[in-house]
């Protein structure tokens, strides 16, 4: 019984920490799989690449470094972390200057080229004409680029 | 695109391959090492052309790009000429250990059952690594915003300086550049930016921490506590999802891992001229607070322990020759790092009172991030160390698994096996590391400028994860064995007291 007992002392924590182990390893084989198949493709950094890329051809050739940005994406005026909203601007706003860097992209508008980008293309008319910009560049899927008068 | 991908990161890996076998000591850099200095080879390799790629771009703001290629070459062939001349035998040698390789390939039945059951979880956890990583190529939230942003502005721009400084879109300037400059330089000898760059650099880090994990605890205790140990690391969810997800905790927990095992060779080796080990542990504790700001922590906690245990245990003059040695390896990357925060980066969030202080989308949304109280207000609410523990306890016992983690687990292992009284000593300035570790994160948190409970939400899992592989490590060197003292075969013998090195 004793020799019986020791065993098992020795035995059983190994046993249950490598039986734990494989079952989180195939739980995780599993999770992944679900989540691959599930996804979105192509994924939203690569699709907003392609949205911008003519953007970034335009804006490769006007040798600006830094540009503002301005969104449809409303930020609330007591904006709180747990806010899904505040946490889609911000992908957005990062996920953009991912794809333009080097190009700095300031949160603002108070500059003389401004990339806009919409979720929702109608957005245009009344953000554009607020901010006064009088000539813009259309690129297709919501993007635009914002010019001040004197360009 | 593949050929100068794969001989980029071969050049960056053989020189920190020659680099630790040329500090490694005499009696064991043989065959044995190989594995363990093979997994420290791609972090070190990473570390130092990371380093040097820094240089460079300081030096010539990124031109010569083809002398830049020749130095690396030079630099790798003069550290592996310095091998073949000190460290004759460092593949292929048995060293002093004549007995090392035989017993390295004899394993026993328990050892080949737990080393297929390691198999089959490795492949697991690739298979796990590349699905994730296909959903996401790019990396998650703070991969995509930091260290994969920073990497695109240094391969990318004409001017990196200025348009790093200047930058508005930057969340954290003042993170330092191990992994932004290790893809950048990459990129760099690609031509072009590919995806699969950060997620190579991500997976290597990934595994080679399993590797090392592995390795030393095979060294160090035994194969079947190696295998053993690599299971529970490998099929933790999170920190195969933190890889994957291409963030800098990965490479800190790396670092972290290889200064503390590096130490516990020092503490367990009998030869008297191991303090190569020291300067390693040095050079992986300086690649750590490279790669983090946490890693400047890491270093401080680490020199803090060990000046007080050598002190007591050992007097001063081993206390003197520990910390100097230590210093050899870790001098030369806090230089780099001290330039760095002092004459390129701007001022730390946590020391500048917070995100308003930072230009651009982070000051926009302070508000939403932000804590408004005093340090004052903060250290005496107890509300706040309420939410702490809780949130660590919570984090802590689920961890590494859905409801119930691997913690009670390991309780269990802990209570049934003992401790050994020589894995203790092994492991003890790493274990106490640890505890200051953390100890330093529930300060870190306490004073937050941001909202504490979207800083514990966002960042606790991840400290967690990037300490996992070094707890696993120190869990499995310290703890007793559930084979027979006699059928172990121990690389090292203790050697009992202590004496001054060299």
């Amino acid at each position: 019984v004793m020799f019986a007992l020791s065993v098992l002392r020795r035995y059983a924590p190994l046993s249950i920490l490598v039986a734990f182990s494989l079952y989180h390893g195939f739980a995780l084989v599993r999770s992944s799989t679900l989540g691959y198949l599930k996804a979105v493709r192509p994924d939203p950094v690569s699709a907003l690449e392609r949205r911008l890329a003519p953007l970034k051809t335009g804006l490769a050739s006007s040798g600006y470094n830094t540009v503002g940005y301005v969104t449809d994406i409303p930020i609330p005026e007591d904006p709180s972390w747990e806010n899904p909203v505040v946490l889609s601007w911000a992908q957005q706003y990062l996920r953009a200057q991912y794809v333009l860097a080097p190009i700095m992209l300031d949160d603002s508008p108070a500059h003389s080229v401004v990339v806009a980008i919409f979720r929702n293309a109608s957005s245009r008319e009344g953000i554009v004409s607020d901010l006064g910009f009088p000539a813009v560049v259309d690129y297709g899927n919501g993007v635009f680029l914002l010019l001040r008068s004197d360009q | 695109m593949i050929w100068t991908f794969s001989f980029s990161l071969i050049l960056s890996s053989l020189s920190g391959f020659f680099s630790i076998s040329v500090l490694w000591p005499q009696g064991t850099c043989t065959r044995t090492t190989v594995i363990l200095r093979s997994s420290l080879a791609v972090g070190f390799g990473c570390g130092i052309s990371s380093y040097w790629f820094f240089g460079w771009l300081c030096l010539t703001n990124g031109s010569w790009f083809s002398m830049f290629v020749v130095s690396e070459l030079v630099i790798t062939l003069v550290l592996g000429l310095l091998c073949v001349l000190f460290r004759p035998g460092f593949i292929n040698g048995a060293g002093h250990d004549p007995a090392a390789r035989t017993a390295w390939n004899d394993l026993t039945p328990s050892a080949r059952v737990l080393r297929a059951i390691f198999w089959a979880m490795f492949a697991c956890a690739v298979i796990s690594f590349i699905l994730i990583s296909l959903e996401n190529p790019h990396g998650g939230f703070d991969a995509l915003g930091g260290w994969n942003l920073r990497a695109r502005f240094f391969a990318r721009a004409a001017n990196w300086r200025e348009a790093f400084i200047s930058s508005p879109s930057f969340a954290h300037l003042d993170y330092p550049l191990l992994l932004p400059t290790t893809i950048a330089r990459l990129w760099k000898y690609i031509g072009h930016e590919p995806v699969l760059v950060p997620l190579v650099v991500a997976f290597l880090f990934t595994f080679s921490s399993v590797g090392l994990l592995y390795s030393s605890l095979a060294y160090l205790r035994d194969a079947r506590v190696g295998y053993l140990g690599a299971i529970v690391l490998v099929s933790t969810s999170s920190f195969v999802l933190l890889g994957a997800s291409q963030y800098a905790d990965t490479v800190f927990g790396f670092f972290m891992l290889a200064s503390i095992v590096t130490l516990a060779f020092y503490d367990a080796a009998p030869t008297r001229d191991n303090a190569g080990f020291l300067m390693l542990t040095g050079v992986a504790a300086g690649f750590s607070a490279w790669t983090k700001n946490e890693g400047i922590l890491f270093v401080l906690m680490l020199m803090t322990v060990r000046f007080f245990g050598q002190l007591k245990g050992g007097g001063p003059k081993l206390c003197a020759h520990d910390l100097t040695t230590i210093m050899l390896g870790l001098a030369p990357i806090l230089a780099v790092l001290a330039y760095f925060k002092l004459a390129v980066a701007p001022g730390n969030y946590y020391l500048n009172n917070g995100l308003e202080s930072l230009p651009g989308p982070m000051a926009h949304l302070g508000k939403a991030f932000q804590s408004s109280d005093t340090i004052g207000h903060k250290v005496i609410d107890i509300s706040r160390y309420w939410l702490i523990i809780k949130a660590a306890s919570i984090e802590i016992w689920r961890f590494g698994g859905r409801s119930v983690g691997v913690t009670p687990f390991l309780a269990l292992y802990l209570i049934c096996l003992g401790v050994k009284k020589n894995g203790i000593r092994r492991v003890e300035t790493g274990m106490a590391v640890l505890v200051l570790m953390l100890i330093g994160y529930f300060f870190i948190y306490l004073t937050t400028p941001l909202n504490l409970q979207f800083h514990l939400t966002t960042s606790l899992w991840r400290l967690l994860v990037a300490l996992w592989p070094s707890a696993a490590f120190v869990f499995f060197v310290a703890t007793g064995d559930w084979v027979n003292a006699k059928k172990q075969s121990p690389r090292f013998v203790d050697v009992g007291e202590r004496r001054v090195i060299g």
